[in-house]
């Protein structure tokens, strides 16, 4: 397994603003603006974002329709792995996060009836969390090419055909308790500023960002951030 | 004082917080009707809703919004006399992230948004157990529960506070709105809730047409 935290994930208001202005009619405000400013020093100088990964990668032994075994005898099921990476000689299983640090002050500032700091915040910190998927994705292509394997694109518990019961699994598999990563008993990460990933690696793999698993995602209509993590997404 | 008050609403619907605060201040000095000045902010408020549902603004805005009102709203509700109009609090609406999710900023914001809008809210925080919904709408007697969650595990854990709800005798005088993460109307039928929400704004829709002011 394998276990990296001296990430960084810069973001710029730059960043914040372009991400914002993809999905909004008007610029935001010269307060809103201020607001975003302050807020992303005090997540650079006080080192809010701490930023971790784990992941490995396990042979595949076995495969079937809705579910693929692993060496050690794990078998993780759902129909979009099988579909997707059923020529996979090894799955990637990985976990990041940006820690805690900024949940925990979202939290202290909604209870604190600063609500407005309390959102922008939430959307820095998810701003991040999808920049350090993003470097996490380019890591486990390079891991794949080490192994003179291509990797595929990425797929994550939750998303249609793929049980968000299953991410205790790849949390487990991925090594996420070693990053502090833990799970509740309905799947949840915590923190909350995590996510989990799989990745198939293997002679020939089919790719596709981000914009591809947002158009088949079933709550895209309503998501409040498929535009703007396409807007940092890799193409 | 008209210009004045249309100012006001610009204002506040613009995001000229500071502009917005002080304006409002210079005119209650200036003895302004303190109910009148609380129906200009809801007005702008109403007009800041409508960008939020066409795509203009997003939640920052909707909170930047918020706090404004709320600081009129400090300003403004000293002078209001107990028996006046807007003194008066719309209805009581009891909120809480369901067992097993914790999720709470959608919750929070909904909160938010109610409160502003003259409800009293109730709120249990997250990962609440059926039997708190159930002996809170006991003490606080709410006209609407508002039941959040985000994973999709939350909506087993809706439909059994609701069915709770349901055997205690309590859900024929209370009204039920889920909100969070894939909630549609399957998920509704599927709870057994009044309604769905796919955002703050919605929740405060669906308060308004079941108590309105």
């Amino acid at each position: 397994m394998t276990v990296i935290t001296n990430l960084r994930v810069p973001l710029s208001l730059d960043d914040v603003t372009r991400a914002w202005g993809s999905r909004r009619a008007r610029l935001a405000s010269p307060r809103m603006l201020s607001l975003v400013t302050e807020l992303l020093e005090r997540v650079d100088t006080e080192n809010w974002l701490q930023p971790a990964v784990s992941f490995r990668a396990w042979p595949v032994v076995e495969s079937g329709p809705g579910w693929m075994e692993l060496s050690g005898g794990s078998r993780l099921r759902a129909s979009l792995l099988s579909h997707y990476l059923r020529g996979a000689s090894h799955l990637a299983l990985g976990v990041c996060t940006v820690g805690a640090a900024i949940e925990n002050h979202v939290s202290e500032w909604f209870a604190a009836n600063e609500r407005l700091r309390a959102v922008v915040l939430d959307d820095i910190g998810t701003f991040a969390l999808y920049r350090l998927s993003d470097q996490f994705e380019t890591l486990l292509q390079k891991e794949a090419a080490v192994l003179g394997l291509e990797a595929s694109g990425v797929l994550s518990p939750g998303e249609d055909g793929f049980e968000l019961s299953e991410q205790a699994k790849v949390a487990e598999l991925a090594g996420g308790e070693s990053i502090g990563v833990s799970i509740t008993s309905t799947g949840m990460l915590i923190p909350r500023k995590s996510l989990s990933m799989v990745m198939g690696f293997g002679a020939r793999m089919p790719k596709w960002g981000r914009g591809e698993r947002c158009a088949r995602c079933g709550a895209r209509e309503r998501c409040p951030h498929r535009q703007q993590v396409l807007a940092g997404a890799p193409a | 004082m008209e210009d004045k008050s249309k100012q006001l609403v610009q204002m506040i619907s613009d995001m000229q917080e500071e502009d917005a605060v002080k304006l409002a201040r210079e005119m209650l000095d200036a003895g302004y009707d303190p109910v009148k000045l609380l129906g200009h902010c809801r007005e702008a408020m109403e007009m800041v809703g409508k960008r939020y549902e066409q795509g203009e603004y997003f939640l920052p805005e909707l909170m930047l919004a918020g706090e404004m009102l709320k600081a009129i709203g400090d300003m403004a509700k000293p002078l209001i006399k107990q028996d006046a109009e807007g003194a008066k609090t719309v209805g009581t609406i009891l909120i809480g992230t369901v067992q097993g999710d914790l999720h709470d900023i959608g919750k929070n914001i909904v909160t938010f948004m109610l409160e502003i809008n003259g409800y009293k809210v109730i709120d249990l925080g997250i990962d609440v157990p059926v039997e708190n919904f159930v002996e809170s709408i006991k003490q606080h007697k709410p006209q609407v529960v508002g039941l959040s969650g985000f994973l999709t595990l939350a909506f087993d854990a809706m439909k059994q506070t609701i069915e709770a709800i349901k055997q205690a005798g309590l859900r024929e005088n209370t009204k039920i709105m889920i909100g969070g993460g894939q909630v549609d109307e399957t998920i509704k039928t599927y709870t057994g809730a009044d309604a769905f929400g796919l955002n703050a704004m919605d929740a405060v829709s669906l308060c308004k047409q079941w108590v309105p002011a």
